[in-house]
């Protein structure tokens, strides 16, 4: 299962003076689901769109089994472009079948895939619709469809859970979870950091062009922050003050919660306590990957704008990249 | 079957060995992307509403035009001749032969007002006194005026030869030559008017279908960057094979309209006898379909790589406008120079060149006034330029495509890859 099977090997891709994508590398490995997840511009849109051969690398490449990827491989890959592509005025079926014969399968296996297809994520009712017709969260469904009804030996999905409703959301990843079960590379990219950590293998995080952590969330939570949750009733406001590495996130009435730097010891943290009176809560948390990523983000955020773009490192350059599409904004 | 009955949930890796597919997913043949690429084309196109209206409107349009060129002329006028005046009748339809289209018919003379009132007659020639009278209704037609007069003439002169002793039929051949002559003058006017229109129908049907067409191409690639399916595409077949199967579906779904239009028109045009090609039926079709291709490649294919480098519908006009000019530039210049004379040299030399041949070069055919050299060196100028234009079309096409949000710089569009 650990077999890197699609490997992204120091991609790099500028648009003008503006460094889109810089020594992006990562694999992905037979039949896992691999999140990616960054801020807006950061890099992952172009990325995918790199490794389906949509846009030429500057430089680096892209290797499928080992072997840079050609036009042969890549037709085995399926795609969920990040704004959706279909023509509007298809019909489902028939916008199924075309795709599927494109890829190669003949007319027969174009039309048995493309009902099984609809069948499966439940577009029966749409099927002799025109594309346009369908709303947001079916016509994703469809371009869902699209992406899988060659069969594909991996797929590359840009945000396919968005604007889906719950239920969608539930069927979306079981088929993903069930291709990838199949022994099918699946890497989509998403903002839904719950989804992502509640449903992937690993996860990539994306800043400022290159992937600044990849790893299962437990991977990532060892690699960063600590958190610890203390409830000492009788401590004053700034008990902790003073201890080295360690940081006061938030204050709930009695309980503080603490973020330890690598190498704070936390038995130094338990004796502050303890002096302070009775402690009746002392909790090792572990981050949800929303905060794994805030803190990456915020981490690598300012460094990343300065090799980037020197040039509007401006006043702004340097805003915590809480929200993603502050920041200098131009990746 | 396997893939038929595979479950979705079953591997993918199956797929592979997918019965019935020649080469299987991950080959398809360039000619096999193409036809799909120019079947879907074909079926999109010619089963929207617009090509369904267009044409019926086109039909409609020659129905109405055909209808009011029968009405003008509705077969010949019948001119009743009275018994008194039947002596003058075969000298009547000897002058009427040449000078227009009439059917005389004996009638009684107490009968003559009602058929004319009733519009049976459009006039009764008769005779009082040795003198021929004409009835009409209302206003005597100048034509047949002009027959009764000569035929008066005639039979004046033909009495007074005769008095004066000389044979009147050898002297009636010689008037009749002379007026072989004077009435040369009609049919050439009546051919002025039938090239004109010869011309306006034959570029203006090009014309209309270059644009046209070229325009419904220039918005589907325009529409495919717009969804983005082009990256769908694109990921499977080579852009050259999209923008070559969008070309030949655009261009089948073009020339189908364009052969049941010329068609039509054709069937109308004999039907009514209005004009007279110079050719045989088939040929024109076949002389109209062959430059509306190579036309239609040529316009269409520079029109797509054009539209290629925007994004959005909006930004279509800006970038199809110059490629337009092309078009629009030998429409008018071939109405202006071949109405007024269709033999200038700078007609001749400019309907041998690529842009303008496509238009300029089949009016000059179905005048009938090309010769064949002149029709094979515009055919091979034209095949030429197709050659080269696609080349490079399919370059912009290609640089462009994929590249979406502003417009894609000219020169960055021509750049070798």
């Amino acid at each position: 299962m650990a077999v890197p099977v699609l490997e992204v090997d120091g991609v790099r891709k500028s648009y003008g003076r503006r460094r889109a994508v810089d020594g992006m590398t990562f694999d992905i490995r037979a039949g896992e689901l691999f999140g990616f997840v960054g801020s807006n511009g950061a890099g992952k849109t172009t990325t995918m769109r790199i490794i389906l051969g949509v846009l030429t690398p500057d430089a680096g490449e892209v290797r499928w089994l080992g072997r840079p990827v050609d036009f042969a491989a890549r037709r085995q890959f399926g795609y969920m472009p990040e704004e959706r592509g279909l023509y509007p005025r298809m019909k489902v079926r028939e916008h199924l079948r075309y795709l599927g014969e494109l890829h190669g399968l003949s007319p027969a296996a174009a039309r048995a895939a493309a009902g099984r297809w609809i069948e499966r994520l439940e577009l029966s009712s749409y099927a002799s619709e025109e594309v346009q017709n369908l709303s947001l969260g079916n016509q994703q469904r469809v371009q869902l469809a699209a992406a899988l009804v060659h069969g594909p030996k991996a797929l590359v999905l840009d945000e396919p859970f968005s604007g889906l409703d719950p239920v969608a959301v539930d069927v979306m990843r079981d088929v993903l979870a069930e291709r990838a079960a199949d022994g099918v590379p699946v890497m989509f990219s998403s903002h839904q950091l719950s989804l992502v950590e509640r449903v992937c293998d690993r996860v990539g995080i994306v800043g400022g062009g290159r992937l600044i952590a990849c790893g299962s969330v437990e991977e990532l939570s060892e690699n960063a922050d600590r958190r610890l949750l203390v409830d000492a009733p009788e401590a004053g406001e700034d008990w902790a003050a003073g201890l080295a590495g360690v940081e006061v996130v938030s204050r709930e009435g009695t309980r503080t919660r603490l973020r330890l730097a690598k190498g704070a010891d936390d038995q130094r943290v338990l004796h502050a306590a303890l002096a302070t009176g009775p402690v009746s809560a002392f909790v090792s948390e572990h981050p949800p990957l929303t905060e794994l990523y805030r803190d990456l983000i915020t981490r690598t955020d300012a460094p990343g704008e300065d090799a980037g773009e020197t040039a509007h490192a401006g006043a702004p350059a340097r805003e915590p990249a809480g929200a993603p599409a502050g920041g200098g904004g131009e990746r | 079957m396997s893939t038929v009955t595979r479950a979705p949930g079953e591997a993918t890796g199956s797929a592979d060995d997918g019965p019935g597919a020649e080469d299987g997913p991950g080959a398809l043949s360039a000619r096999r992307a193409v036809g799909l690429v120019a079947r879907r084309e074909i079926s999109s196109r010619m089963r929207t509403k617009s090509f369904v209206m267009s044409t019926l409107g086109l039909l409609l349009g020659l129905g109405v035009y055909a209808l009011i060129i029968l009405a003008s002329d509705g077969g010949p006028a019948k001119v009743g001749v009275e018994r008194e005046a039947s002596a003058t009748r075969p000298v009547l339809a000897a002058v009427a032969e040449e000078a227009g289209d009439f059917a005389f018919v004996t009638v009684d003379g107490d009968r003559t007002d009602r058929l004319l009132r009733e519009g049976e007659l459009s006039a009764v020639i008769g005779r009082t006194g040795g003198q021929l009278t004409l009835s009409v209704e209302r206003e005597a037609d100048e034509d047949l005026l002009a027959v009764v007069r000569a035929a008066a003439a005639e039979e004046r002169t033909t009495r007074e030869l005769e008095r004066a002793g000389v044979d009147p039929v050898e002297f009636r051949e010689q008037v009749a030559s002379s007026t072989v002559k004077v009435d040369a003058l009609e049919p050439s006017e009546t051919s002025a008017a039938e090239q004109f229109a010869l011309i306006l129908t034959s570029t203006g049907l090009l014309y209309f279908f270059f644009v046209f067409y070229g325009i419904m191409l220039a918005q589907g690639v325009v529409e495919e960057k717009t969804s983005r399916v082009v990256e769908l595409l694109l990921s499977t077949i080579r852009p050259w094979q999209l923008l070559a199967g969008k070309l030949i579906g655009v261009a089948v779904a073009g020339l189908t309209q364009l052969v049941v239009l010329g068609g039509a028109a054709v069937a109308l045009a004999q039907g009514t006898g209005s004009i007279t090609l110079p050719t045989a039926v088939g040929g024109t079709l076949v002389t109209l379909g062959t430059w509306f291709l190579l036309g239609f490649f040529l316009f269409a294919a520079m029109l797509a790589a054009a539209a290629a480098r925007v994004s959005r519908q909006e930004d279509l006009q800006g970038v199809v406008q110059p490629v337009m000019l092309l078009i629009t530039a030998p429409f008018v210049l071939g109405i202006a120079l071949l109405s007024k004379n269709a033999h200038d040299p700078v007609i001749e030399w400019l309907s041998l060149v690529p842009p303008l041949s496509p238009i300029l070069m089949p009016a000059r055919m179905l005048l009938g006034i090309a010769p064949v050299w002149q029709i094979a060196l515009s055919l091979v100028l034209a095949a030429a330029a197709l050659a080269g234009m696609t080349r490079i079309a399919g370059r912009m096409y290609a640089n462009s495509v994929l590249r979406s949000g502003s417009r894609v710089p000219l020169a960055e569009a021509l750049r070798l890859r």
